[in-house]
């Protein structure tokens, strides 16, 4: 079966960027995903659930990022996209109901 | 467990669980390995060596679980929140993949494979715009430091150690190293950067 790809596009905005503790939540959240997800700037593509990769990307403050996810669940990545829409504010991000 | 190795109580009245730093590259087998810095393996070499970096991995992460518990306890979790990153660091699949084939590939002993794959991203990071990023390339040596360590088995942490009232006069302190200054006995400190 074909699994469904879903794409979504986020701005970064909180002012520090993407930096350590950020990324460290954005690639948390994208590990409780089955599916493959990327994350692309520009001509940047890299693996969300990495944060190494993450930080590799240097996104800043009005940075725009395509999130790609492809696998069974790719259609919840509206949750990391979420997580970068709060400014990266938690409080149920990592326990939003997702088994591992 | 080998976790539990420092404690911000210090020397006296050290807890049960403090060690010194053990060597770790025994963990898994009885074989001795020479210290140094050798790089490359022999073909035969690579299984084993890949699992004593994978011990020296855990080994480095349960250590930085550690000291992230006992900043969240002391300061709060806000304080701790970089040894969470730092956590994630060492666990972080694709750098465990990239260290890996340059051991089964390239044949490289699992200490300059960590140094060479860290050195990569630090490098990356400072050539990031913005001063934030650059300074990451710390955290980066930070974990190498970490990882190293465990892996040949250095017996001590110096500045963990002090046993007297010192001043801490450094060209940089990475967040690890200033985490385990022990308040006791560390009257203050001053860095370049």
């Amino acid at each position: 079966m074909e699994m469904p790809v879903v794409k979504k596009t986020v701005v970064i905005n909180n002012p520090q960027g993407m930096h350590m503790r950020p990324a460290e939540l954005f690639a948390r959240l994208a590990q409780s995903f089955e599916s493959e997800i990327k994350v692309i700037r520009e001509s940047l593509c890299v693996d969300a659930k990495s944060i190494m990769h993450v930080l590799t990307l240097g996104a800043r403050q009005g940075t725009e990022l395509t999130l790609q996810a492809h696998g069974a669940d790719a259609e919840e990545v509206e949750a990391i996209a979420h997580l970068v829409d709060r400014d990266f504010e938690t409080d149920e991000t990592l326990s939003r109901g997702r088994s591992s | 467990m080998r976790r539990c190795r420092r404690s911000m109580r210090g020397r006296n009245g050290t807890p049960p669980g403090y060690c010194r730093i053990a060597r770790h590259s025994n963990r898994r087998g009885t074989r001795t390995r020479q210290r140094g810095t050798r790089r490359f393996l022999p073909r035969d070499a690579v299984e084993d060596e890949i699992e004593r970096l994978h011990g020296a991995l855990e080994a480095a992460a349960s250590e930085v679980e550690f000291n992230r518990q006992q900043v969240a306890d002391h300061l709060g979790e806000q304080y701790a929140a970089i040894f969470s990153a730092h956590l994630q660091m060492l666990r972080d699949r694709r750098l465990h993949e990239e260290i890996e084939e340059m051991i089964r590939e390239r044949h490289y002993s699992p200490e300059y494979a960590v140094s060479r794959a860290l050195r990569r991203y630090a490098k990356v990071f400072q050539s990031l715009e913005g001063q934030y990023m650059a300074e990451r390339a710390n955290d980066i040596f930070d974990i190498e430091k970490r990882i190293l360590r465990n892996l040949l088995g250095a017996s001590r942490e110096e500045l963990a150690q002090v046993t007297s009232p010192v001043l801490v006069l450094a060209h940089n302190l990475t967040p690890s190293e200033t985490a385990n200054l022990n308040p006791k006995f560390v009257l203050g400190m001053v860095t370049e950067r």
